[in-house]
């Protein structure tokens, strides 16, 4: 694998009485995306600020494609913050542009992939009207083309998708994706699991300023894997309970989730499933949600009991 | 620097490009015209005057000159009085048609070129037009005087001229004082509340600027591109800039119209009635007119120097300004710490009147060096008085090195502040924000 694109070394913040950051070394692949996940307050955007270089780290360094992160570094870096801002005043195109000119764009440049971006996304009839004029969700798409249109190499998305309607998180993620395929790195910051699920090749998983787990999201998965099935099936549930080789934590008419036993071999399980009166649809392994995960690690007390595990909404969005 | 630029530009066309922008540039001349035309106004409403004018009596020659130049239509008629001077006092006081004109001693009357002549009066002030028909007499008096005592030679001719200085001095139990409402106060005021109004105002603009940028978190995508202070130079450069664009504007408009005035016919021409021999000048001229030459002949040059007192007084006021706006997420949380910074601002009007009175006072000369005043105050001064260059230097050089320290502390603050929600800073946190590094 290639070195990462970028690393913080032991990287500390602290704001008056608190520290925000503590000793947090991320490594972030060059053309992944790395999604930076934890919940608020947990320092994901003090860590953001410093590699953006809006704030400097107080012990530490931070390292871009293999430099010392400097001020030269914010032409190569795109930068969409958590909570949106534009001037609602200017007109869209001339509000890209400047956006892109301080990013170190000629304006002729600047007005050039404006217009291509603004196509691309639809927004060509808007161009002269003054951005509060526009929808939220096109302000959103404006944004998003300030915030990508000269091509950094590091990409830095803080919720990209909050506020966004199902229709336009599809556009941004297709650009997401697209981007990436260009070899641009990106680092997604978000509180909302199954986001990171869905687009992430690494996460890191910040809480109280620490940086508590980091890998590829395969791996961090089989790691915290359990031998727990889910089995889809047609007929009497109460047969099911009555089995040997497994528990069943979680049971409704038609589906059930089974907790293998130590020893079990789910391929002798899956046979005697088979043999039961029961009409087997479906046999597959239950991949742990980050959502559990992440409430694993941060609670930092036992395990879960499986019904608590299985019991967390996958798609809950705040693990405040 | 390039980046500052981009700042700068799109700053000061967002804002000259504003409606409101546009308004004030032409709502301010009318103002300033209207302002003129009150002066005028306010000249023309003292008809039907009668003013009794003692002279002493060692003065004889003089009074018999004065006397003969007064015609039938004037409102004003000379007396000599042998009074002792706390007589003369006493009349001044007793009667608000009493003046009293006092001429310097018989030997600077024959030698010397300056002549200061003091008009005393008690209760109301005597009008312009009626001092300055006064004035006039007296100079034509002195000028016939030396005559009589001249050997003359056309050579010496020149040495004949005199340069008065006209003083209107107000007679009270306790002592006299001076009286000054030229029309230079009147101009120095306007001037003084010209630079008062356009330090504040853009001052304002720059405060919703940085609040508004906060608070619309605009302002991290900025300075993820752009160093704090760089914006908040390039910021501070274009709104400064802005102003200095209306005043053009304002100077420009202002000068316009009096000058279309001039080409329809409106304002008097000076030359015109000169030219003809052996009429007084400005006794051909109505009052209002009077008044217009006198504007004109104000030295105007005063306004070279508006620029410069504006751009210091804006740095520092508004750069002060911006760095509590930047600590705080809303304008009502920025009153706190800017009310000290408003306070400063408002001094210099609250001891106005003194400056007024006494133009050359060590108070005036303190108040036009103090770096927190002199915005206001030192253009008055050069207004009304002659203030000496060094002095005109000296308040610029501290009125500079003051404005860069405090856009140093306001960039110390603006660079924490901006990044800062939610809880409002104590002034304790703001000095730590300064002092580190």
């Amino acid at each position: 694998m290639d070195s990462p694109f970028l690393t913080t070394e032991t990287v500390t913040k602290a704001y008056d009485d608190h520290i925000a950051v503590n000793e947090v070394s991320l490594s972030i692949p060059r053309g992944k995306i790395y999604g930076m996940l934890g919940p608020n307050g947990a320092g994901k955007t003090s860590i953001i600020r410093m590699i953006t270089g809006i704030t400097l780290p107080d012990k530490g360094r931070i390292m871009f494609d293999g430099q010392e992160l400097s001020p030269e570094h914010s032409r190569a870096t795109g930068y969409m913050p958590e909570v949106r801002g534009l001037y609602p005043k200017m007109k869209v195109r001339e509000q890209i542009v400047y956006l892109l000119s301080l990013k170190g764009l000629s304006s002729k440049d600047a007005g050039q992939v404006a217009d291509a971006w603004l196509a691309r996304l639809g927004l060509t009839d808007w161009k002269e009207k003054k951005t509060n004029e526009l929808s939220k969700g096109m302000q959103q798409k404006v944004q998003f083309i300030a915030t990508v249109a000269h091509e950094p190499k590091l990409l830095i998305l803080d919720e990209p998708f909050s506020g966004l309607d199902p229709l336009n998180a599809q556009l941004i993620e297709k650009e997401i994706y697209n981007l990436k395929e260009k070899g641009t790195t990106i680092i997604f910051s978000t509180h909302r699991m199954e986001q990171v699920e869905e687009l992430c090749d690494y996460i890191g998983l910040i809480n109280k300023g620490k940086l508590i787990l980091q890998d590829d999201i395969t791996t961090v998965r089989r790691n915290f894997q359990k031998p727990i099935y889910k089995v889809d099936f047609v007929g009497d549930k109460s047969v099911l309970e009555a089995m040997p080789g497994f528990t069943v934590p979680k049971l409704t008419d038609k589906s059930a989730m089974i907790y293998l036993q130590e020893g079990q071999n789910p391929k002798s399980i899956m046979q005697s499933l088979i043999d039961s009166p029961l009409e087997i649809l479906a046999f597959q392994l239950h991949m742990p949600r980050l959502n559990e995960i992440f409430i694993e690690l941060v609670t930092g007390e036992a395990p879960m009991t499986l019904e608590e595990r299985l019991s967390i909404d996958p798609t809950s969005t705040n693990l405040n | 620097m390039n980046k500052i630029w981009l700042v700068f530009q799109r700053e000061y066309l967002h804002l000259v490009r504003k409606p409101s922008f546009l308004i004030g540039t032409f709502l301010v001349p009318l103002a300033i015209v209207a302002y003129f035309g009150i002066i005028i106004l306010s000249s023309q409403l003292v008809e039907g005057e009668n003013f009794t004018v003692l002279v002493e009596e060692e003065n004889a020659e003089l009074f018999s000159m004065l006397k003969a130049r007064v015609t039938d239509k004037d409102s004003i008629t000379y007396k000599m009085t042998d009074l002792p001077a706390e007589k003369i006092k006493d009349s001044v006081l007793n009667n608000d048609e009493i003046l009293f004109l006092n001429f310097p001693d018989t030997t600077i009357l024959q030698e010397k070129k300056q002549q200061n002549i003091q008009l005393y009066y008690g209760g109301k002030t005597p009008s312009r037009p009626a001092s300055r028909e006064i004035e006039r007499q007296a100079e034509k008096a002195i000028k016939e005087y030396r005559k009589g005592y001249a050997q003359i030679t056309p050579e010496q001719q020149k040495a004949l001229d005199v340069e008065i200085e006209f003083e209107k001095k107000k007679q009270t139990e306790e002592g006299v004082s001076q009286s000054n409402e030229d029309i230079a106060t009147f101009i120095g005021l306007g001037i003084f509340f010209l630079m008062y109004t356009l330090i504040s105002i853009y001052g304002s603009i720059l405060i919703q600027g940085v609040v508004e940028e906060k608070s619309n978190r605009i302002v991290e995508i900025i300075v993820s591109s752009v160093k704090p202070f760089q914006l908040l130079l390039g910021k501070t450069l274009a709104i400064g800039s802005a102003g200095i664009t209306q005043f053009l504007l304002w100077v420009g408009l202002v000068v316009a119209f009096f000058f279309g005035m001039g080409m329809l016919g409106f304002m008097p021409d000076q030359s015109a009635v000169a030219n003809q021999p052996g009429v007084d000048v400005e006794a051909q001229l109505s009052q209002a007119e009077n008044i217009m030459i006198q504007a004109a002949n104000f030295d105007w040059s005063v306004l070279w120097f508006f620029p410069i007192f504006f751009l210091g007084g804006f740095f520092l006021f508004g750069s002060l300004m911006a760095g509590a706006a930047s600590a705080v997420d809303n304008i009502q949380d920025a009153q706190q710490f800017l009310a000290p910074i408003n306070i400063l601002m408002v001094l210099p009007a609250l001891f106005f009147s003194n400056l007024m009175q006494n133009p050359n006072s060590l108070f005036a000369t303190f108040a036009s060096l103090f770096p927190f005043f002199s915005p206001v105050t030192m253009l008055f001064r050069m207004s009304v008085t002659e203030v000496p260059w060094y002095e005109v230097a000296l308040s610029i050089v501290i009125l500079i090195l003051t404005f860069l320290a405090c856009i140093w502390v306001a960039g110390r603050i603006y660079r924490t502040g901006i990044l800062m929600y939610g809880k409002k800073p104590k002034v304790g946190e703001l000095l730590k924000w300064i002092t580190k590094s």
